[in-house]
């Protein structure tokens, strides 16, 4: 995928997230819901932003 | 051949620098994980009394400004310099909206104040330390947007760019764990 379209899905799902995060949190609901949503969100940071696998990738660099 | 071993060179140092980054992000994560964990000590299932609004932009401005530092990495990975300083100076221009959001305005509203109970102690330590993160990450931006300026990052060459995208990443990562502890989590 071309990854300025990837970097829009991904801003999407946080925001998408967060949304929902802010009206379970404003709703009392249990703990454990806001946690699993926080994350989800931040594997999403760190899988699509922080490109975490170039940590392992050391023959083309990963630059794109 | 002397391209081919420079090349080689290159990639080396990049996946050093790459992994001493990292190994910075994981000492860094345990500072902020003793402070995510002193909170739940200290305040149990409280939640604080804040600006649940106010909260919610912060949060909003910092995920925008993650999008546009991934456009900036993407923008001078495919060489488009105008579209990676363009990109870079929205994410620090946001980066700054996002502080002046949670010092400027959270933190002269808050209805409590550092010096009363846990609940100040938490609070301003957690914010105050994420704070100080956007503003060295607004440093380092700016280091590297004059950088970009000069021309010193390629398509092919751009590790700091790479470097500083990261720790912005990680400094919203940060943020995403810490907004729901602080506004979201607990009974008021």
């Amino acid at each position: 995928m071309n990854p300025l379209k990837r970097g829009i899905f991904v801003f999407t799902g946080l925001l998408v997230l967060t949304a929902i995060e802010y009206f379970l949190g404003t709703n009392q609901v249990p703990q454990i819901l806001l946690w699993v949503i926080a994350i989800v969100k931040g594997l999403l940071v760190l899988q699509f932003f922080m490109h975490f696998n170039r940590l392992f990738d050391n023959d083309e660099g990963g630059h794109e | 051949m002397s391209s081919i071993t420079s090349s080689a060179q290159y990639q080396k140092k990049l996946a050093i620098n790459r992994l001493g980054l990292w190994l910075f992000f994981a000492s860094d994560a345990f500072m902020f994980g003793g402070l995510l964990v002193a909170r739940f000590y200290l305040l149990g299932n409280r939640r604080l009394e804040l600006e649940q609004t106010l909260g919610l932009i912060v949060t909003v401005v910092l995920l925008v400004s993650s999008f546009f530092m991934n456009r900036a990495e993407v923008m001078i990975s495919k060489g488009n310099q105008k579209g990676f300083q363009r990109s870079i100076i929205v994410t620090i221009v946001l980066g700054i909206l996002f502080l002046a959001g949670v010092v400027g305005v959270e933190w002269q509203t808050a209805h409590f104040q550092v010096n009363e109970g846990a609940q100040g102690a938490v609070f301003y330590m957690m914010t105050g330390m994420h704070a100080f993160h956007v503003l060295t990450g607004i440093i380092f931006l700016l280091i590297v947007y004059r950088n970009g300026l000069k021309g010193k990052y390629t398509a092919e060459k751009h590790y700091a760019v790479e470097a500083s995208a990261n720790y912005w990443h990680f400094i919203d990562l940060v943020w995403i764990i810490y907004y729901p502890a602080l506004y979201l989590m607990g009974l008021i």
